[in-house]
């Protein structure tokens, strides 16, 4: 099957979901949107924190993080919260060029009053879903989809199994023509001389020993060694030896395809193939980058559980230890455990997991989505002024 | 037939163990390839599926997660003791 039902979107990707998203560009907005979003309920709420006095980098990638969001494959409209109309205007501009519905509000043409801003913010929201629920799915290409990998809270069963399994899938998808991403390059510590020899060529190799080391330089000015303690140990209560072998561990969860690129964080995927993204550790400021990228739904594997999720690309969250999956049945999407118990080999549950990923890719719902425990976080490149 | 021991790459010199083993027994792998414990292994830790020289890299995920500090025999448990990576 090369197809699934999606929206497809006339600026790239296909929608795996057709969100209104409310997107409050700056913390002064932030209270007035989360309004409308408890009174939207089936609409999905990113916030900044933050939105002045960023400067230099950090600005301009705060400023594309939050275009990247409003114009995202799985979003069908968005309601902007701005403080003034400038900067409204501008990421109004930008979803309306993505051939998406928009409505920009911003606390300057509101003469500051947030309340009734925020009630009339809820009428357009109205509105706009009711829109947006009627859109039928169409035909659109598997091959299209971007996958992102992100591991949390991890323990042995996930480099044994869960990472090694979700990697067999990033490679299904690739050999079919798909792309993927996973990032955390802190967690690639000693095996990067492998991944620069995976590279599909000296320039992506290049550019990704260049971000390799820009993100050792910040560890490194600030002061930390990370190869001291590491692993740590409860790593090697758990069997991890080196810190290669737990490196290799994280690394698995991408599989074996070439390394066809290599990305700054947030930076948009627009080929097929495998990418590595220089982000954070952090799970919600790494998936959030790749989602950023165009990651449409994403593959999280967890030992010991992790209740977060993307609110924009539906998060699949994976497990092989049979004691998480026995106690969180409503956090866990799919069990892998049985290949744990040695019930069962990878290769056999691997069609099991790509059904899933399909179905949630024509609208089944992840726990996450069910719980409500999205979210998206921007990274900051730079203290604020 | 319930393996006990799970081989994550083709080429990997070592199996890591999905419950806790000991000594004497034996571990099954997916293949169908039986191992005689050496020693007592906890559940998530290494055994080595052969013979490894002292000074000669040891693979598991396809790749060299280290070098063997020590002679490791097929079957011993392959850890801090007779295991190092190459990272400071």
């Amino acid at each position: 099957m090369t197809v699934f039902r999606g929206f497809p979107r006339s600026n790239g990707r296909p929608g795996i979901r057709n969100h209104l998203l409310i997107l409050s560009i700056c913390g002064l907005n932030t209270p007035g949107a989360r309004k409308a979003a408890q009174a939207l309920p089936d609409a999905v709420l990113v916030s900044s924190p933050y939105g002045r006095g960023h400067v230099g980098a950090d600005k301009h990638f705060h400023f594309n993080m939050l275009k990247a969001f409003a114009t995202h494959p799985n979003v069908g409209g968005v309601l902007i919260f701005a403080p003034d109309d400038r900067l409204c205007d501008e990421i109004v501009q930008a979803v309306y060029n993505s051939g998406r519905e928009v409505a920009g509000f911003s606390l300057q043409r509101w003469g500051e009053d947030g309340t009734a801003m925020s009630a009339a913010a809820t009428e357009e929201g109205r509105r706009m879903l009711a829109r947006l629920r009627e859109v039928p799915r169409k035909a659109c290409l598997k091959s299209d989809i971007l996958i992102a990998a992100e591991c949390g809270h991890s323990d042995a069963t996930s480099g044994m199994v869960a990472n090694p399994l979700v990697g067999d899938l990033f490679d299904y998808h690739i050999i079919a023509g798909g792309a993927a991403v996973f990032s955390e390059t802190l967690e690639w510590l000693g095996c990067e001389p492998d991944l620069y020899k995976r590279c599909v060529s000296k320039e992506v190799s290049s550019r990704l020993r260049a971000l390799v080391r820009a993100r050792h330089k910040i560890t490194k000015s600030a002061g930390h060694n990370i190869y001291i303690g590491n692993p740590g140990p409860q790593n090697h209560e758990g069997g991890i030896t080196t810190l290669e072998e737990k490196s290799l561990g994280a690394v698995s969860k991408g599989g074996s395809q070439p390394i066809s690129g290599a990305l700054a964080e947030g930076e948009p995927i627009l080929s097929a193939g495998l990418h590595l993204m220089d982000t954070p550790t952090l799970s919600p400021e790494s998936i959030s980058s790749m989602v950023a990228a165009g990651a449409q739904i994403v593959c999280f594997t967890t030992g010991h559980g992790n209740p977060y999720g993307s609110v924009l690309a539906p998060t699949v969250k994976l497990t092989a230890n049979p004691q998480t999956a026995k106690r969180l049945p409503r956090q866990i999407d799919f069990d892998a455990s049985a290949i744990f118990c040695g019930l069962r080999s990878r290769q056999s549950v691997l069609p099991e997991l790509a059904e899933l990923v399909k179905q949630i890719c024509e609208g089944k719902q992840t726990a996450a989505e069910q719980n409500k425990e999205g979210d998206e976080v921007i990274s900051r490149l730079g203290p604020s002024v | 037939m319930k393996i006990s021991a799970i081989i994550i790459h083709p080429k990997d010199t070592v199996a890591c163990l999905l419950q806790n083993q000991h000594a004497g027994e034996t571990v099954t792998l997916e293949t169908g390839f039986l191992v005689l414990l050496k020693s007592d292994i906890p559940m998530g830790h290494k055994v080595a599926l052969r013979s490894i020289s002292k000074g000669n890299p040891v693979t598991k995920y396809g790749a060299v997660i280290g070098h063997a500090s020590e002679d490791i025999l097929a079957g011993e448990h392959v850890h801090l003791h007779n295991l190092q990576g190459g990272l400071r």
